[in-house]
């Protein structure tokens, strides 16, 4: 998927619910339909980002494993 | 001079809540808590009576009881009377129906199906205390987690949802798939011409989670229900529970807690639990006076054709697996 000229935040080992807060502080920054690509460990941050996303409107485009963690594609809301 | 020696049938006494401690002369008495939950305010009144009458602390049971230990033989009828005066019931030991047990269920776990703590509470009032040939414990989980145990108790419940996809709703981001094969019963495929999920029916645990995840709504549920295990217990001679029917309606799990005890009373011998009866006397029989025609689990409603594949309940997490440990 073609993320460029738009953001990208690895939250590798940043538990919930931090993870969530730096992934909203950048979609608040963002255009409405940018995208920004996640990077979210396996266990609860995939559980819960997703989640929230969810409830503040936002898309989720995409989802990849990546060995013990995911890509996720958001699309602003 | 002494007191006259007041005699004590301490039988009966368990049967109404009071069980004598290790110091005879000393009594705990066990209050009923249905379903695991208690206004503050009934807490507050059971914390004051433990300040009263015991040495002011209350013990949380492994069965969710509040206790009150060490209340005098001589104060018993005076904290009964505040207890009847207050609503406050006690709960009971002995071979009977204990009280029903139950995790916090979907109203505030976000895995939770079924309203466990309600459906418990309902079944404790009809149920509590029926006379039976060993102790008969029943537990109510919110999902196949099972926090409560369902599997080590005579009767032990947990929610189940069948999930359905509405393909024109889900855009292909495929997060049910990635949870679901992390997490939950690894039955679901992306299929690549069509960008849907696929669900393997062999393989689901009907835990929801796809249903639970998914951001744009794209599963709904088909069926809820509760799978239902009976004969199980902890203990010295622990014996796992058989998984005996599947996507059980609330109402349903009365009617088969009623059978249960009518069949248990009838064949059980005294002090021999539930599961101890159904191998004595076989699960063939249990299942034919109890279960049939109208309860199955989800793997025999296929053999009669009318259900899609059954479950594989040997792996209800990935986290149960040998690969994950
Ligand atoms: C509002 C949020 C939550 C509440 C109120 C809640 C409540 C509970 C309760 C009451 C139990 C039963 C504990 C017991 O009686 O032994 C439990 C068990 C459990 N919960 Fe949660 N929970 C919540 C969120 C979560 C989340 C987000 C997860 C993980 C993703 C989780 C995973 C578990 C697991 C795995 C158990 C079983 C533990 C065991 O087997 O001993 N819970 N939870
Ligand atoms: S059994 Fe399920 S619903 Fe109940 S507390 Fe455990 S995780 Fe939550
Ligand atoms: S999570 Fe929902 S939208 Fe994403 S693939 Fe699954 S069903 Fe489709
Ligand atoms: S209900 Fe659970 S096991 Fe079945 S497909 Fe959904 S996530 Fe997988």
């Amino acid at each position: 998927m073609d993320t460029k000229g738009n953001g990208f935040l690895d939250l590798r080992g940043v538990a919930c619910p931090m993870n969530w807060v730096r992934t909203k502080m950048v979609l608040e920054e963002m255009e409405i339909g940018q995208k920004l690509e996640v990077v979210l460990d396996d266990g609860e941050p995939i559980r819960n980002v997703p989640r929230s996303l969810k409830d503040e409107g936002h898309k989720l485009l995409k989802v990849t494993p990546d060995g013990s963690c995911f890509r996720i594609v958001i699309e602003r809301g | 001079m002494a007191e006259p020696k007041k005699t004590v049938d301490v039988r009966a006494l368990k049967s109404s809540g009071f069980i004598r401690q290790t110091e005879s002369e000393y009594f705990v008495c066990r209050l009923r808590i249905p379903g695991g939950n208690a206004s503050s305010e009934k807490l507050i009144q059971a914390a004051e009576l433990a300040k009263k009458y015991g040495r002011g602390y209350c013990h949380l049971t492994f069965q969710q009881s509040v206790e009150i230990p060490y209340v005098k033989l001589s104060e018993m009828d005076a904290l009964k009377a505040e207890l009847d005066k207050l609503g406050l019931r006690m709960a009971n030991c002995g071979p009977r129906v204990r009280a029903i047990s139950a995790c916090q269920g979907c109203k505030v776990n976000p895995y939770g199906r079924v309203d466990a703590p309600g459906i418990a509470a309902k079944a404790d009032e009809k149920y509590f205390g029926m006379d039976t040939p060993a102790k008969f414990k029943i537990a109510y989980s919110g999902c196949n987690i099972g926090c409560p145990n369902p599997q080590e108790n005579d009767l032990g419940f947990h929610g189940m949802v069948e999930p359905d996809l509405v393909p024109d709703l889900c855009n292909g981001c495929t997060l049910c798939v990635q949870l679901c094969k992390s997490r939950a019963g690894e039955s679901l495929v992306m299929n690549t011409k069509t960008n849907l999920p696929e669900r393997d029916d062999n393989r689901c645990t009907y835990c929801g989670e796809c249903l639970f995840c998914c951001p744009t709504n794209a599963w709904v549920s088909k069926r809820i229900g509760h799978a239902v295990y009976v004969g199980g217990k902890h203990g010295r001679f622990p014996r796992w529970a058989d998984r005996v029917a599947d996507f059980v309606s609330d109402e349903d799990t009365y009617e088969l807690i009623e059978k249960c005890v009518a069949w248990y009373n009838l064949n059980g011998k005294r002090g021999e639990r539930f599961g101890t009866a159904i191998d004595r006397l076989g699960m063939d029989k249990f299942k034919k006076d109890v279960l049939v025609p109208k309860f199955k689990t989800a793997k025999e409603w296929d053999h009669h054709g009318d259900r899609p594949k059954g479950i594989n309940y040997h792996v209800l997490h990935s986290w149960d697996t040998e690969e994950s440990r």
